[in-house]
């Protein structure tokens, strides 16, 4: 009886030991993991910007007004001009002529990037900064 | 590195004004777009002291930032004005109805009463049942006769002194210009005059005759207006979205042009020589009209007696008397003739109507069987009994 408990015992140790150890490597997989995630964005970042649509554009965007995006990462930094392709490329759900005419946007979408007319920051050879908030007004309906 | 303001050199800017290229901050611009605005008014006249003045809303950004310019206008310098909204309900579902919610909040924000008035009350049709009878082209005609009287009508109604709408700059130039690419020169003369008026009609005009598009978006967008915004579910066939399309791509190489457009018209003069329709009224309703019957009641008497082409396009459009003859004048006979040409249509409405969906053409007016939108004999349009017309 008392081998049994003592085998009992060690049986319930070495669980415990199992399960700490368990515990202690998730903990360092979790960690690290985190750390890695970290310094992967830090070297090859994506950038967060933030896009609404107003004035009858939502409706090319799937009626959503607001919309968060991760832009890839790329070499040179992000202008306008390729927001406004990705933006017909991912987002434009249908009739991306109501949107883009050749690089820009139609004529009579006003864009302001954080509430200032892009005409005042060189219109689509801005460079786009990380939580922008580029916003697109479409004035082409009646009033 | 922000731009600074080129009029107080002290906020940064927040946009470029298109009519000065200046950069302006959010103070300066509004300063900028009240002060002008207030200017039109009082260079032109518009209105005169204890004034009751009905301002057309729609819901849509020109109307929601006219009232809220009119209201603190009224306030701010006193022009004793007694202001009411007027909004009128063409019966287009999921356009109308939605914009409709807004006026009623602009009644509430702005503490400014409002009167709704439907075709259906006043005409008996609603945009919806014109556009299953006539097809997807001409509508805009329909509607914006309509509703012109219909404001008219409303503002009788509510013993208004004058009326305001929102028209601003871009709209007006865009008028200019499909006038000219219409041959219009009638309405040539008149479509720049910032008050349209004349005897027995109550005036109409419109403040923002000198205001951008884009400066009445961004003001809205700044000061935060509530607004509705969808394009008409009809309008893609309507010529002025030509017209629109070719101004905007102007405005943005030289931005001065569509001011520049209003002054042209404001300055064209009509040769002696041209022939113009003189003004008169209407022998049924009595509205004005340069023919004998205004253009609403021909509308409406062809949507009621089953020819919605009548007063469509050139051939029925024009020769008013010849129609006045058919329809108007003779009483008795007309009686028959109405009644025969609704028998006949029974048979040719459906097929007339399928090919007018498919835009096969098919006469608009006889629903014979020509290829053209008119057939060639100017008789046959209005004589629907004729024997010897093809059977469908």
């Amino acid at each position: 009886p008392a081998l049994i408990n003592r085998k009992a015992t060690a049986q319930k140790e070495i669980s415990n030991l199992v399960r700490d150890f368990a515990q202690q490597r998730t903990t360092l997989l979790c960690f690290s993991k985190i750390i890695l995630k970290g310094l992967f964005c830090a070297v090859m970042s994506e950038l967060r910007i933030h896009l609404e649509f107003s004035g009858g554009a939502e409706l090319l965007v799937g009626k959503t007004k607001h919309h968060d995006i991760a832009l890839p990462h790329q070499p040179h930094p992000w202008s306008l001009r390729q927001l406004i392709a990705w933006i017909r490329d991912n987002l434009l759900k249908e009739r991306a002529e109501l949107f883009v005419t050749g690089e820009s946007v139609r004529p009579g979408i006003l864009v302001l990037v954080n509430s200032t007319d892009w005409e005042l920051l060189g219109q689509l050879d801005y460079t786009l900064q990380p939580n922008d908030h580029v916003i697109f007004i479409s004035t082409l309906h009646g009033g | 590195m922000p731009v600074e303001c080129t009029l107080c050199h002290q906020r940064p800017a927040v946009l470029k004004r298109p009519k000065t290229s200046q950069a302006a901050c959010k103070e300066c611009f509004f300063q900028a777009v009240e002060t002008e605005v207030h200017q039109t008014i009082v260079t032109h006249g518009l209105f005169t002291r204890g004034d009751v003045v009905a301002i057309g809303a729609s819901g849509g950004k020109d109307s929601t930032v006219l009232a809220y310019l009119m209201k603190t206008l009224n306030e701010r310098h006193d022009y004793g004005l007694d202001l009411f909204l007027l909004s009128i309900d063409e019966g287009i579902t999921g356009y109308r109805d939605d914009s409709l919610e807004t006026v009623r909040r602009n009644e509430r924000q702005y503490g400014i009463p409002l009167k709704i008035l439907s075709y259906q009350d006043l005409y008996g049709w609603t945009m919806d049942r014109i556009v299953a009878t006539i097809g997807r082209r001409n509508n805009c005609t329909f509607c914006g006769v309509f509703r012109r009287q219909a404001l008219d009508r409303g503002a009788a109604m509510l013993g208004v002194d004058k009326i305001v709408t929102g028209h601003n700059a871009d709209d007006i130039a865009e008028t200019v210009l499909m006038n000219i690419l219409r041959g219009d020169v009638a309405r040539l003369r008149r479509c720049t005059a910032i008050t349209t008026s004349s005897e027995g009609a109550i005036p109409r005009s419109k403040p923002f005759k000198y205001t951008y598009e884009k400066e009445i978006v961004m003001y809205a967008y700044f000061k935060k207006l509530d607004y509705f915004s969808t394009e008409c579910v009809y309008s893609p066939n309507a010529y002025r979205g030509h017209a629109r399309t070719y101004l905007k791509d102007l405005e943005r190489i030289r931005p001065s042009t569509i001011i520049d457009i209003i002054h042209s018209g404001d300055s064209l003069a009509v040769k002696g020589d041209v022939k113009m329709p003189v003004q008169g009224t209407c022998s049924r309703c009595g509205y004005i009209s340069s023919q004998i019957l205004c253009k609403a009641c021909v509308l409406l008497e062809g949507l009621n007696r089953g020819l919605p082409r009548v007063g469509i396009g050139k051939a029925t459009g024009g020769n008013m008397s010849a129609i006045v003859k058919k329809y108007g004048l003779r009483e008795e006979e007309e009686e028959e003739k109405g009644e025969d040409g609704r028998r006949h249509h029974g048979g040719g409405e459906g097929e007339g109507m399928e090919r007018r969906k498919g835009e096969m053409g098919g006469c608009g007016s006889c629903t014979c069987d020509s290829k053209k939108r008119t057939c060639r004999d100017p008789s046959t349009l209005l004589d629907v009994t004729r024997p010897d017309r093809p059977e469908f």
